[in-house]
């Protein structure tokens, strides 16, 4: 079964007055239909720009400077930008981490809500603020008729963030990018809105690519899991996978940060600190790592299997998942 | 601030150390100025002017305020570099001597309308919305720089001249009170939202009284919207001194003061001494660049999250 | 034991939003902390636990009610004298860079509360800044650094060296990790469970974050929508939640383990404006348990079981407790619906 959305070796660069500094550096991932990706790394990995650049979201001075991003077998990168608006919103949604920023505060929802519906499909106004009704009432809003007339500032985030999915989920996508989908929210309703948006992507056979720093919300809500590290993928690995049997020494370092955060255990440190992103010579953990050798220093590793499903950027994955060396 | 340096950083240079903080930040200043072409260009402009405000007048060639009959509209030459206005005074003369004049008028009373706007803009953004005395005075601030703002200037300097008799003073006076409502807004808006953050908060919890957060806390933080302004205003005070002087209400004639001359050798123009108008006008123009330059690059110098 | 270092009573603030309405941000709220004791405020957005907590500061002046601090009634002190106390309360905020003064150095940040206090030299202070830094895991070469130059968790370990130089009795942290990374919250837990053993502070601790809360807090106190729901020791309400809002919010909590099964004990439906309360239960239109009877008055608070007040109608029933009618040894009837007045 072809993929649905294959990123090879994409990299995005920022422009500053003193250089261009490297965001991505080279990311490949892969999702079939219907799959559920969580993107976990630390903020500054890199994660909410890769969820833009696979929409074509992004302005100088970022620039995308190598790599394709295969949606449905075309290269999004070759697509001129009109191709593009035909897709977003209709074969690719995305929601933010700050959901009341990104509806227009001086249009009501039902006109926001409308204007998605008949930029994607030729229906009339009337139709369209019907169809925004009913999507109201599938994210789980109360009083639609009603609420078509609010403004943005009349809701609560997690409300907005009810109407951003429905805006995202109205022409029944293929693939939703869930960037930070829970930013800001208070803890009941996150678990809302990630029951909500798992139920309607199951609902349509969506794609969901989820993008977060809670290796909760992943554990629960995807089905396979890629860690980001100073703009590369390090480890890929189905959930009930990696949580076991998680290689990369980041990963376990994250693993080990998250769980010590719930438990009473005294804590163990995983700060990432300062580091440059860049450079093809090293690995790029190798400053922080604990088993890094010369080897290490030589060359950066590739994104390599290690079994069925899951693979690993680390020369040394074999020794550490065998058990042979302690991370 | 704590002077004493723990043993383990190294220690400053040795010429540093004697001459102290300031020469410290001096020399912090002209590194600075060597990477940032704008902020030199600017830096040079001031110190010419701030020369010739002090000396121009000495060193200029001829008298710049006494007409030399029969030497009217002459094109520059050797004897006259930037040729001579309708009076006969050499133009080059008039144009180094004006610095002291155009400045001294610019420089003083963009200071007054800077440390005045920018206290009382504190005092009223601060208290804003808060309850007693402060409250009043926060109010009656803002109630006087809409007044003030109101006031037509050139009303404002000619009934000055009524009272005082012409001179540079009411020039001063006048372009003050103009300038103080507009520093005083725009401290007042950054005021207002600083307030609001934390670390405003935290100096209130570490026991600051209420001034002491408005001023030492709250004040520096905000006063990055009125420090982008003055160099504007240095350049709309040297403007507005033209016109007043136009109408009577500024510098008296015979003074060189390039706004005047801009105005008397306008008319010039036409018939063909494009010299009168157009050296005060370069110096002008030169002259404002160069202080805006100067302007955007201490801002930015200041402000220590870009320095680094 | 002697009396509480802090003892909140019937604290009450109310925002006006116009002539006739008002948020009720805190709405009849009472606890204490003992010398030494990390009470917890957990609570979501509209809980009045960030307010109340800036009451206990006198940051916000109350609308009623009395807070009294180590004896002394500090309602009814004007700010000035307030002032006089304040080295002895003090504050960790949440947003680490923004609660520092950008434009200060850390060892002038750290030196201003010794500075206004004036009970030091300054030689005395530059060492005590250097004793605090030490405290807090950083390194002496931080204190000519500006804010911006540290990560995240420095900048919050700066917070906490601020808020512990006058050697305070009492810290009210605001949410003091939840600006950081999930790796960072550890350290910063820990250290502030190693400082309140080093130097017997009490915390006013603030969170939303129940795990956080779990690893430094030895009492918890819910709160919703300005009141207080359940109160209990810290260890008590994560095995057994009594208040369907506790329950819902540690049901809500995802553990990064795929192999924990989710509670699916849930609220319904957004979190009513603190404008418009219901008059009767405040949870009532959320809650999977509510009846008629819950929508009738507002629950009082009720020790369901020793040392647990509840306010819910319904949560013996839910939780499966009966009364228990063993005779108490002075011949009162045991712990059956005791209704608790003010204190938790």
């Amino acid at each position: 079964m072809p993929a649905l959305l294959e990123v090879r070796d994409l990299r995005v660069e920022y422009h500053r007055a003193s250089g261009p500094v490297v965001v991505l550096n080279g990311v490949g991932l892969t999702l079939q239909p219907g799959e559920s990706l969580g993107v976990v790394g630390e903020s500054g990995a890199g994660k909410s720009v890769l969820a833009r650049t696979i929409l074509g979201l992004l302005q100088p001075p970022w620039r995308i400077v190598g790599g394709s991003i295969i949606f449905q077998g075309q290269d999004l990168l070759q697509r001129s930008e009109r191709e593009l608006a035909r897709i977003r919103g209709r074969e690719i949604a995305l929601t933010t981490p700050e959901p009341r920023k990104h509806l227009n505060p001086v249009r009501t929802i039902g006109d926001s809500l409308a204007d998605v519906v008949q930029a994607h499909s030729r229906v009339s106004r009337r139709e369209a603020y019907a169809r925004a009704v009913a999507l109201l009432t599938a994210v789980g809003i109360p009083d639609p008729g009603l609420r078509l007339k609010s403004y943005p500032h009349e809701l609560s985030g997690g409300m907005c963030q009810r109407v951003i999915i429905a805006m995202g989920l109205a022409h029944s996508p293929k693939l939703l990018l869930a960037d930070e989908p829970t930013a800001g929210l208070d803890v009941t309703i996150s678990r809302q809105i990630l029951d909500l948006m798992h139920e309607l992507v199951n609902g349509f056979s969506s794609s969901l690519l989820l993008v977060s720093r809670d290796l909760g919300v992943v554990a629960h809500y995807c089905q396979r899991v890629a860690v980001m590290y100073a703009g590369q993928i390090v480890e890929v690995a189905d959930v009930p996978t990696f949580f076991a049997k998680a290689t990369h020494p980041y990963s376990r370092r994250l693993l080990r940060a998250a769980a010590a955060a719930r438990d009473e255990r005294r804590g163990v440190s995983a700060a990432m600190g300062e580091r440059a992103i860049g450079g093809d010579t090293e690995c790029a953990y190798v400053p922080r790592c604990p088993l890094a050798v010369e080897a290490c220093r030589q060359q950066r590793p590739a994104l390599e299997p290690l079994r069925d499903g899951h693979r690993v950027r680390c020369i040394r994955a074999a020794e550490i998942a065998s058990g042979a060396v302690e991370v | 601030m704590v002077t004493d340096l723990p043993a383990d950083l190294p220690r400053p240079g040795r010429w540093r150390a004697l001459a102290g903080g300031l020469a410290e930040e001096l020399c912090n200043l002209f590194v600075f100025a060597r990477s940032s072409p704008g902020f030199l260009f600017g830096l040079v402009v001031v110190v010419v002017t701030l020369f010739l405000a002090l000396f121009g007048p000495l060193v200029a060639p001829y008298n710049p305020e006494r007409a030399l009959p029969g030497s009217g509209l002459l094109p520059p030459s050797l004897a006259h570099p930037m040729g001579t206005d309708v009076s006969g005074i050499d133009i080059f003369s008039r144009v180094i001597s004006a610095p002291r004049v155009d400045l001294t008028i610019a420089l003083v009373s963009t200071a007054i309308a800077f440390v005045g706007g920018v206290v009382l803009g504190v005092i009223s953004g601060f208290f804003a919305g808060s309850r007693g005395f402060w409250r009043i005075a926060s109010e009656g601030i803002m109630r006087a720089a809409d007044v003030f703002q109101a006031f037509p200037v050139f009303v404002f300097a000619l009934a000055l001249v009524g009272f005082r008799g012409p001179g540079v003073s009411n020039v001063i006076i006048a372009l003050a009170f103009l300038n103080i409502p507009f520093f005083l807004r725009v401290t007042r808006g950054a005021v207002l939202q600083v307030r609001e953050r934390p670390f405003a908060e935290a100096a209130r919890c570490v026991g600051n009284s209420e001034l002491r957060v408005a001023f030492v806390h709250v004040m520096p933080n905000a006063l990055t919207p009125a420090l982008a302004n003055i160099s504007p205003g240095i350049g709309f005070s040297i403007l507005l001194t033209s016109g007043l002087s136009f109408v009577g209400a500024g510098v008296p004639k015979p003074t060189p003061e390039w706004g005047s001359m801009i105005a008397i050798g306008a008319p010039n123009m036409m018939t063909g001494q494009w010299w009168t108008a157009l050296f005060p006008g370069l110096a002008l123009g030169i002259t404002v660049l160069g202080y805006a330059l100067v302007g955007d690059g201490l801002r930015y110098y200041l402000d220590p999250t870009k320095r680094r | 034991m002697g009396e509480p270092l802090l003892e909140v009573r019937h604290l009450v603030k109310y925002f006006p939003v116009d002539r006739h309405r008002a948020v009720k941000a805190v709405n009849d709220v009472s606890f204490h902390i003992d010398r030494g004791e990390a009470l917890a405020l957990v609570g979501e957005s509209g809980s009045g636990k960030t307010t109340a907590g800036r009451c206990v500061l006198r940051l916000i002046d109350p609308t009623s009610g009395t807070i009294i601090f180590q004896g002394r009634d500090i309602t009814a002190m004007s700010q000035a004298e307030f002032r006089a106390l304040r080295p002895h309360i003090q504050m960790v905020f949440q947003e680490p860079f923004d609660s520092l003064n950008p434009r200060m150095p850390i060892g002038a940040i750290l030196d201003e509360p010794l500075m206004l206090a004036n009970r030091l030299t300054p030689a005395q202070r530059q060492r005590r800044v250097r004793e605090l830094v030490e405290m807090v895991r950083l390194g002496p070469s931080c204190l000519r650094k500006y804010p911006h130059q540290l990560s995240g968790g420095e900048q919050q370990r700066v917070g906490i060296a601020r808020a512990i130089a006058t050697q305070p009795d009492l810290i009210v942290l605001d949410e003091p990790t939840s600006a950081l990374d999930v790796s960072v919250r550890a350290e910063i837990l820990d250290l502030l469970t190693d400082l309140q053993q080093q130097l017997g502070l009490a915390y006013l601790f603030i969170s939303h974050d129940l795990t956080a809360v779990r690893r430094v807090c030895q009492r918890v106190a819910i709160m919703y929508l300005g009141k207080i729901v359940e109160v209990g020791r810290a260890e008590e309400i994560f095995a057994r939640p009594l208040h369907p809002y506790s329950r819902a919010l540690l049901s809500s909590v995802l553990y990064p383990d795929p192999n924990v099964k989710l509670d699916r004990f849930l609220l319904k439906g957004e979190i009513p404006s603190p404008i418009n309360l219901p008059s009767g239960c405040h949870l009532y239109a959320r809650c999977p348990w509510a009846r008629p009877m819950c929508n009738q008055a507002y629950p009082p608070l009720e020790e369901l079981l020793p040392g647990r007040p509840v306010a819910c109608f319904r949560a013996r029933e839910e939780n499966g407790l009966v009364a228990d009618l063993q005779l108490t040894p002075a011949g009162e009837s045991g712990p059956a619906a005791r209704p608790l007045g003010d204190d938790c």
